[in-house]
């Protein structure tokens, strides 16, 4: 007896805790700042591959520009005026491509669904009938998403794909107004100035910094010193600057006893798609790029190539390069292997800006006093023949001002779809850009008290008018110190950063990291504006591919990029040697194989057909 | 597990009952059992059964916007690309790969781990070290995988060791040359299951009765003959029984470590068939569910047919069954 | 099993080292030390991984990532900082809340399935046959993960703890193997009860289900850790229901959140410690338990085998 009635109390327990636990699930909760309850059809779904961390906030409706979007009324059917609501759908960390997938394929998509994980092309989930036609819907309803686009005719031309010979809009993109590349090349300028000597009088260097900070430490923006490269000038141009520079990193890791150090890593697969030093030998890139006469090619097992490896291997042998480099997968090209680049071990890498002057200088060993200049991509003076040298680079990564793009899907034709592109106008509107990419200001802050910003100490907003004017008469803003000191990613949780929207610093005024000087501006020089980026296709190039010429090109561009990931590690590493002709030879052989040229031909055809 | 000699159950004979009763008579004997498998039958049906449906996509040019019944019907095409798509062979290959060593030092293993612990007398230290030996097993799928990148990385303590040996220190989980991902699969999986998966050999060994022991011993029998000559012939059924199961399960378990495990420059070794059709719908540029389910489907069916092999070989060899 | 001679246990344990303890021979002691170290090496190599973790998670971080090979103790100076992130928002408690909720109410639903199912299986009647092979048949063959996630979309239940409490709470097997435990009570003991004027619920509960319950404990014990281990069904179905993800969606989320920490300014080293810190959170309170059910574990498994 006790048993059964031991076992229908358990039974009773379970199913308690059943209907307990199904009520408990629930979805979305309601939103903390609107007064009035938005209507079932403007409650529209977005997915997005990445929110933001718990840390800061769990639903991305809470980040306090989307709040303020959704403050306002827009004008929906009918010409009333609408409030709006927004539901934000976010995978699993690490799970991004299957959601994305699973969503499409069960029926059950988001209204507004980003593509940067999408298998197919838009326009096959156009000609699936999952993507909108967007046309008519810019030309009437975005009047500033077409604006920004008349103001920028090549951005122009790659917002619209061809369909059945009419330019369609398909997609929105996300744009920035000025870009601002954070990463580049960085080396320590401190070994060079303790170990190395002046190329023609033999002088050892010396510098340092001139003024102190209140604190007592020295200020290391005021570096100076009286380094002189083979070339003659104060930054290093040229790949025997380099080789230079190479042997006095190699003389301080020595000096200074460290045994997992290195001069230099390179890309674990021995390239990199986005081509970097590739490009300086000769200017095109790994793969496919396009020259300055707007001529295809293809950089897999051309000279240039060849020329490259032959420069990567020597310095291999000469055991300049980390040898561990082919294990650094996974990282991205300006975070190789970023430990040791703290522990200050490494002489040369591809970093960011937070690693310049004395960002690195943690106190301890290595990174006490370190001082890190940036430099630009070299030119080839040695290695090849005439054609691959003394040539500039013009295949890099840059930042482009044409970010990821995002589709309205047939599913928000069932909604209140006018209301729905006045709001994503509104993103694009000029007044606006400030608010997106850097957060509100004090008098937007004053005006709703937003929690999140307050729960942070935000409370004179994300940034300040600084009381000065830069060279062409716009207001400099900063920063406030709380966002650039918190060491996770409030910076991007301030802002609207994971969304579609226009953002960047306008004519009404440039918002800067105040820590940021001259020195600063000049390394920026170097990163950025020393070269022109014209051998890379835009990030929507491939959705100016037909499905037809999509799938003839894929096989090839995917075999190809395997077969480089496989091999040309062996050339650099050994036991292949790239100056032997019949090693090089076999190579060139087994890649032609997947026939490369068919690519080139089709990209030619669209190149062709975007002029 | 029925034995189909008759021992244990049912000393009488099983009555010959479904040859005798009518339909009609047998639902008024048992509708009170009919009802009671009512959850279990609902469960199965709208869970396993009607996604069935499913498998058509194997037959077909599935496209997500015509649905299931809409899609172009391709018959054996997906099959053909399939057999013929160096991916899938690769995948085939491994598959075969990790299960003959599934088969032969993930299953010897527990064995090996039974013997040396039946040797313990001492209960105290016997039973401290079987719970020790279990922690793995209760361990989960992405904390193992956590631990293995942690043990063979570039920096772990596993690689170190293997310097001493003369290996270059690299990321063990990275080397895509051929039975390293495989032999990492199987160690990881020897680590988790040696000690739950001796259980069953232990509690036979100690059914053998120690009067065979004492008198091998006074025979002058060592250890290691009284290991080979008593032992292991007595717990043979119970090898055998488990050893058949394992085969029948090989080709369709152990897919969440490897999915944790593995990544594009390894796929050449560590890819496995439960991957592949995973990849084919959800992770690849280009999502081919009709390839997908044509692989999940040749994956069941060489399941099945394994089952009923293994099945037929338990009865010959041991006269028991497993279904 | 073969042989079932009528010696007690204890009188061959007497035998046995009666036998033993006359002629240890040299090798013979030799011999058995091999064994007892070989066994305390497989010991230390299944614990000292956890043990490794566990003196990563008190480490200082910036220190454990210069740190190469096998931690004895915490390096650099030891603090809880890892922890302190890991437990700063209520997410990892949320977490085992969920996942201890999917625990029991899984395993339950699972078993009521299981028994029901394997008890009139394994009873005579004309359907037992057909229904057995239904069953078996779906241990091998599923529409695959697409069409189940449309059925359970159309049945509403995405986005609600149900998704993650029914459709996974058992399978083919299990109830193969209820039937099975079924089989193994004697006849005559049902026939008794039956002429008692036992219905069958009443036979169920009172008299076969304490014989079978041997099997029964392997198989909810494997129903637990399956639930415990589990991420990839809530990762689907309760995606941006946060408030419903189990504990290890929530590691496996953190880990990927914390992985990109050195991109900062001022990395949080902090950070680092996170995934070691999560680890023994997650893996700890099962280590702590087991050694209370393990008795069970192993009469469960024997029992069930025993039965043949």
């Amino acid at each position: 007896m006790l048993k059964w009635r031991k076992k229908i109390a358990v039974i009773l327990v379970c199913l308690m805790c059943l209907t307990a636990a199904g009520c408990g699930g629930s979805n979305t909760d309601d939103s903390s700042g609107s007064a009035e309850k938005a209507a079932e059809n403007t409650t529209y779904s977005i997915w997005i591959a990445k929110g933001e961390s718990s840390d800061y906030y769990s639903d991305y409706k809470d980040n306090p520009v989307i709040q303020k979007y959704l403050r306002d009324t827009y004008i929906g059917k009918d010409e009333k005026e609408v409030k709006i609501d927004l539901e934000f759908l976010i995978p699993v960390a690490g799970s991004e491509k299957d959601n994305f997938n699973s969503m499409i394929a069960t029926g059950d998509y988001a209204d507004v669904m980003g593509l940067t994980v999408a298998g197919s092309s838009v326009l096959d989930l156009y000609e699936e009938g999952i993507a909108m036609d967007l046309t008519g819907y810019v030309e009437q309803y975005m009047p500033n998403y077409k604006n920004f686009l008349e103001k920028n005719p090549e951005l122009a031309l790659t917002a619209t794909v061809l369909v059945d010979g009419e330019k369609k809009y398909l997609q929105l993109f996300d744009y920035t107004l000025e870009v601002d590349d954070f990463q580049g090349l960085c080396y320590r300028r401190d070994w060079i100035v303790k170990y190395g000597k002046n190329p023609v009088t033999g002088e050892p260097f010396s510098g340092e910094c001139t003024e102190k900070n209140e604190d007592g430490t020295w200020n290391t923006n005021t570096w100076v010193d009286n380094v002189v490269f083979p070339n003659g000038g104060t930054d290093p141009v040229y790949i025997s600057d380099w080789e230079w520079m190479f042997g006095i990193f190699e003389t301080a890791l020595a000096d200074l006893d460290i045994r997992d150090g290195y001069c230099m890593t390179i890309y674990p697969s021995g390239f990199n798609n986005v081509g970097v030093l590739n490009s300086s030998f000769g200017g095109g890139g790994p793969l496919w790029y396009k020259d300055k006469d707007n001529k295809v090619a293809f950089g897999g097992n051309n000279d240039e190539m060849r020329a490259y490896l032959q420069c990567v291997n020597t310095w291999y042998q000469n055991g300049w390069i980390d040898k561990a480099f082919p294990e650094h997968t996974g990282q991205l090209m300006w975070r190789l292997d970023e430990g040791k680049i703290r522990q200050g071990k490494v002489g040369l890498w591809h970093g960011m800006s937070n690693h310049l002057f004395g960002g690195l200088d943690m106190g301890d060993e290595y990174t006490k006093d370190i001082m890190v200049f940036a430099c630009a991509y070299p030119i080839n003076d040695i290695y090849g023949g005439p054609e691959q040298q003394y040539k500039e680079p013009y295949f890099l990564y840059r930042q482009s001002q044409e970010g990821p793009s995002y589709m309205v899907t047939t599913k928000a034709l069932e909604k209140d779809t006018i209301a729905l592109f006045r709001f994503l106008d509104s993103l694009y509107a000029e007044e606006n850009a400030i608010l997106n990419g850097f957060g509100l200001s004090k008098e937007e802050y004053e005006e709703c008290q937003d929690p999140f910003y307050t729960k942070w100490g935000l409370t004179e907003g994300a940034y300040y008018d600084s009381g000065l004017k830069d060279e062409t008469g716009r207001t400099i803003y900063y920063i406030d110190p709380i966002i650039l000191n918190e060491s996770g990613a409030l910076n991007t949780a301030v802002r609207l950063n994971r969304l579609l929207n226009l953002a960047g610093s306008t004519s009404a005024g440039v918002v800067i990291d105040p820590s940021l000087t001259d020195q600063y501006r000049h390394a920026k020089n170097l990163w950025e504006k020393t070269y022109e980026n014209t051998g890379m296709f835009p990030v929507s190039f491939d959705s100016q591919l037909s499905s037809a010429q999509a799938k003839d090109t894929s096989a090839v561009r995917t075999n190809v990029e395997e077969f480089m990931q496989k091999n040309l590690v062996t050339f650099i590493k050994g036991p292949k040697d790239p100056y032997n002709d019949s090693d090089w030879q076999a190579y060139c052989n087994a890649i032609n194989k997947y026939n490369p040229d068919k690519v080139t031909q089709v990209f030619q055809e669209v190149v062709d057909m975007l002029k | 597990m029925k034995a189909k000699t008759g021992k244990g159950t049912s000393a009488e004979k099983v009555k010959p009952y479904i040859h005798k009763v009518t339909w009609r008579q047998d639902f008024t004997r048992n509708k009170a059992l009919y009802f009671v498998m009512l959850p279990c039958l609902i469960y199965f049906i709208i869970f396993n059964y009607i996604p069935m449906f499913g498998i058509l996509m194997a037959f077909e040019d599935f496209s997500v916007t015509k649905g299931f019944f809409g899609s172009k019907w391709v018959g054996f095409d997906n099959f053909r690309t399939l057999f013929t798509g160096e991916a899938f062979l690769t995948a085939l290959r491994n598959t075969v790969c990790m299960a003959l060593l599934n088969l032969t030092i993930g299953f010897v293993m527990p064995i090996v781990f039974a013997f040396l612990i039946s040797e313990i007398r001492t209960k105290k230290f016997k039973r401290s070290l079987q719970t020790v030996s279990y922690m793995p097993y209760f361990i989960a799928a992405v904390v193992v995988v956590q631990l293995v990148k942690e043990f063979i990385g570039t920096d772990g303590a596993i690689t170190a060791v293997l310097t001493l040996f003369g290996l270059p220190k690299q990321n063990w989980l990275a080397n895509p040359n051929i039975p390293v991902f495989w032999l990492i699969n199987c160690l990881t999986d020897v680590w988790q299951g040696m000690g739950y998966g001796s259980i069953m050999y232990v509690a036979a060994m100690s059914q053998v009765s120690g009067d065979y022991h004492e008198a091998a011993v006074l025979d002058g029998a060592n250890r290691w003959q009284r290991v080979t000559k008593i032992t292991l012939p007595c717990i043979m059924p119970t090898i055998i029984m488990l050893f058949t199961l394992r085969i029948g399960l090989v080709f369709v378990t152990g897919f969440d470590k490897v999915l944790l495990m593995y990544m594009p420059t390894t796929y050449v070794t560590s890819d496995v068939l439960s991957t592949y059709t995973y990849r084919m719908a959800f992770g690849v540029g280009t999502p081919n569910y009709g390839l997908s389910a044509a692989s999940g489907l040749f994956q069941s069916v060489v399941g099945m047919a394994l089952l009923l092999i293994s099945n037929k070989l338990s009865k010959k060899v041991t006269d028991k069954t497993v279904f | 099993m073969k042989a079932k001679m009528n010696t007690t246990k204890r009188e061959t344990g007497n035998l046995r080292n009666a036998g033993m303890v006359e002629n240890p021979s040299l090798i013979e002691r030799i011999v058995h030390a091999i064994i007892i170290a070989v066994l305390l090496l497989i010991a230390f190599c299944s614990f000292i991984p956890l043990w490794h973790v566990l003196m990563a998670s008190f480490s200082d971080g910036k220190v454990l990532l210069a740190h190469e090979g096998l931690l004895w103790s915490p390096v650099g100076k030891a603090s809880l900082a890892g922890y302190r992130n890991v437990f700063k928002d209520a997410s990892i408690l949320s977490g085992y809340a969920n996942t201890l909720i999917y625990v029991v109410g899984a395993t339950s639903i699972g078993m009521v399935v299981n028994i029901t199912g394997g008890y009139v299986l394994s009873r005579e009647s004309k359907l037992r046959i057909p229904l057995t092979l239904m069953i078996m048949l779906t241990v091998l063959f599923g529409g695959g993960l697409i069409p189940t996630y449309m059925v359970i979309r159309k049945l509403g239940m995405t986005g609600t703890r149900l998704s993650l409490l029914i459709p996974g709470c058992t399978n083919g097997m299990f109830v193969i193997m209820m039937m099975n435990a079924f089989r193994g009570v004697p006849e005559s003991t049902v026939e008794s009860a039956r002429i008692d004027g036992a219905g069958h619920l009443r036979t169920l509960f009172h008299i076969m289900l304490p014989q079978a319950m041997s099997l029964g404990t392997v198989i909810i014990l494997n129903t637990v850790i399956m639930q415990w281990n589990s991420w990839f069904n809530a990762s689907i179905y309760v995606t941006n229901n946060k408030n419903l993800w189990p504990l290890q969606l929530w590691i496996k989320q953190i880990l990927a959140e914390n992985e990109s920490f050195l991109i900062n300014a001022n990395p949080d080293y902090s950070r680092y410690l996170v995934q070691y810190a999560l680890i023994i959170v997650a893996t700890l309170p099962i280590l702590i338990a087991l050694p209370f059910f393990q008795e069970k574990l192993e009469k469960g498994i024997i029992g069930g085998a025993v039965k043949e």
